[in-house]
């Protein structure tokens, strides 16, 4: 069942040749903080509700003193965990303050609940609970956070299902194979010339074509030029612009306009796939809607020039020391910048964790 | 149904909105150097216009605005005058000049309906580099000023065979806006040693307005630089208003003036 299709590599391609291999890597989604953080709790006080006929009543009352604005998450009443207890359920009152663990702080129903607002007949000594202080984001957030104390889930199948693997079928991540052997294919053409091992390509995935292909050139002559910079620059070229000369690194190629696959743009236009701006001259602006597939995890330059282009999606094959796209900073998931983008990791993870080894 | 989908095409999971993960740095004036406007807080650029619009046209072209933070840690804060920074020392009457000479390159900027972000490297007293943003003339978003003007100094390096080490080590950048998060890596990634600037970037800063990467402990990302924060920093702001109250066609449109156009 794991046996699929691998096309040749680029510069070893001989024609009929097909390699039969399983995918042996795993891809996983780098998501905010947010989403992969555990669950964080806050003290409460509940109460047991003795009287299960007066638990509407009670609800609409205690809601009324304390409405738990902030925690709307929070269901306010649960079946009561423990099948021994005299009473069915337990319902929330309110949110305690931090230090209030020891017993002589706690507060009795009186002082929780004014008499004239709630009718307290029914309602046993409150006592302390931990419950969720933040709505989960995640399935395995949700899991945790529903054995404290029941909440409401609202679930992001998308993101369920990137955590889960089953984002991408069997022949997606055949083609994200091929593209980040591409890529693997420049690191070492640019580790041939004695440049750093890492390989990027840049595609659109709209019409399945590699737009660039290029490798880490940095030298003492220009530390910039990162294999990210470089394929940012080379998209820019197959535009007709750009700013280096790579003409003595041959694996740094850009896919000039006019080669383009007519019929695949006049699907763009037809499509829904494109909803976002397009330029004047038809393109968009810079990389938005792109994929890039890169060897090893961008660092803060590389990371933040990509919200610059407006990249839709990084594939990484391994994470690295100072990344910036999961490791020491997560740039793609920041609310306070202007784009935010999809990250991936593990295509191909141990091949292109063997390059940067090497070099 | 629709709400992957749509996820999908703005990206990134639809990180939860409820907590934000704003770093939030409180803005001291460092004491000393800002003559004769340090009792006012420098402006922050951010948010006049729509959000979208603003992003769109600030990325597009150069660094952009504000004023610091986070970065003044570390500083030392001479009131007299010089102030040294690994291998660099520049008295505040340079540091004036040098500024101002930055601030007129903005002007000159705006006048040409260019981005009014002006940078200038200077060596041994000497103006290596003075860069401008070139982000709509390669279609490279980024050719912020910064960068532009780093590529400026490795080919001067180049032509009077020096080596860019020993040179960026001994360069101070002066530059109208806070460096964003990408050229605040890359500055950190050519060990310049202190960066003066004006007002802050509060969209993209990268020296403590939303990272602090000139700070930050990144072993390997070249090495931490100190900044100056508050260089005319109103007059900067100014600028940059006047710039984005016209529309940076380059920019793309976004969903808010797309919507108001349609109601049209």
């Amino acid at each position: 069942m794991d046996r699929v299709l691998c096309p040749g590599e680029h510069g070893e391609e001989n024609g009929s040749v097909m390699e039969h291999k399983t995918i042996p890597w795993h891809i996983f989604p780098v998501l905010s903080d947010q989403q992969s953080q555990g669950v964080e709790l806050v003290l409460a006080y509940a109460v047991p509700i003795l009287d299960k006929k007066k638990t509407s009543r009670l609800v609409k009352e205690i809601s009324a003193v304390y409405p738990l604005e902030g925690q709307q998450h929070l269901k306010r009443v649960r079946a009561c965990t423990d099948k021994a207890s005299p009473h069915p359920l337990e319902m929330l009152i309110c949110l305690a303050k931090p230090g209030k663990e020891k017993a002589e702080g706690l507060h009795t129903l009186s002082e929780l609940l004014p008499d004239k607002q709630v009718d307290c007949c029914g309602l046993g000594e409150p006592f302390l609970v931990r419950v969720p202080a933040h709505p989960p984001l995640t399935r395995m957030q949700f899991e945790e956070a529903k054995f404290h104390w029941p909440t409401a889930f609202h679930e992001d199948k998308y993101v369920t299902s990137a955590l889960t693997g089953h984002l991408f079928s069997k022949e997606e991540k055949v083609k994200m194979q091929t593209y980040m052997k591409q890529a693997i294919w420049a690191a070492q053409q640019g580790a041939a010339k004695g440049l750093k091992a890492i390989g990027a390509v840049v595609v659109d995935p709209a019409t399945e074509t590699v737009l660039a292909v290029g490798h880490d050139c940095r030298r003492a002559s220009n530390p910039l030029l990162h294999a990210t910079m470089v394929c940012i620059d080379l998209v820019a070229q197959g535009q007709g612009r750009g700013t280096y000369n790579f003409k003595s690194y041959p694996a740094c190629t850009a896919l000039p306009l006019g080669n383009r696959d007519p019929s695949a743009s006049k699907a763009i236009r037809a499509g829904t796939v494109r909803k976002f701006e397009s330029r004047d001259d038809g393109l968009p602006y810079i990389c938005t809607g792109y994929e890039l597939y890169i060897t090893s995890e961008p660092c803060v330059m590389c990371a933040m020039a990509l919200v610059h282009s407006r990249i839709q999606r990084v594939f990484y094959g391994t994470a690295s020391p100072d990344g910036a796209l999961g490791t020491k900073y997560k740039i793609h998931t920041r609310q306070d910048l202007n784009h935010r983008f999809e990250v991936f990791r593990g295509i191909l993870e141990d091949q292109c964790c063997s390059l940067t080894e090497d070099s | 149904g629709r709400r992957p989908d749509r996820r999908r095409r703005c990206g990134c999971f639809g990180a939860g909105k409820q907590r934000p993960s704003r770093i939030q740095s409180p803005v001291h004036p460092p004491s000393g150097c800002s003559p004769g406007n340090s009792s006012r807080r420098p402006p922050t650029f951010r948010r006049q216009l729509s959000s979208d619009r603003l992003s769109a046209s600030l990325s597009l072209s150069s660094p952009s605005v504000s004023w610091a933070s986070g970065c003044q840690r570390g500083m030392e804060e001479t009131p007299a005058a010089a102030l040294t920074a690994r291998g660099v020392s520049v008295s505040s009457e340079e540091r004036e000049a040098w500024m101002e000479r930055a601030m007129h390159m903005a002007k000159e900027a705006l006048e040409n309906g260019e981005v009014p972000v002006g940078c200038l490297m200077v060596y041994n007293n000497e103006v290596l580099a003075k860069g401008r943003n070139e982000v709509n003339q390669t279609k490279n978003a980024t050719r912020h000023a910064e960068m532009v003007a780093i590529d400026q100094v490795l080919e001067w390096c180049h032509r009077y065979g020096k080596s860019p080490t020993e040179v960026f080590e001994h360069t101070v950048l002066y530059v109208t806006v806070e460096p964003c998060i990408m050229c605040a890596a890359a500055l950190r990634l050519m060990k310049i040693p202190l960066v003066v600037y004006g007002c802050q970037n509060e969209r993209f800063g990268g020296c403590g307005s939303v990272l602090d990467i000139s700070s930050a402990d990144l072993p390997n990302t070249g090495t931490p630089f100190k900044c100056i924060p508050g260089y005319q920093a109103e007059e900067a702001v100014e600028m940059l208003k006047t710039f984005y109250k016209q529309e940076n066609p380059n920019a793309p449109k976004s969903k808010v003036r797309k919507k108001e156009s349609h109601k049209c």
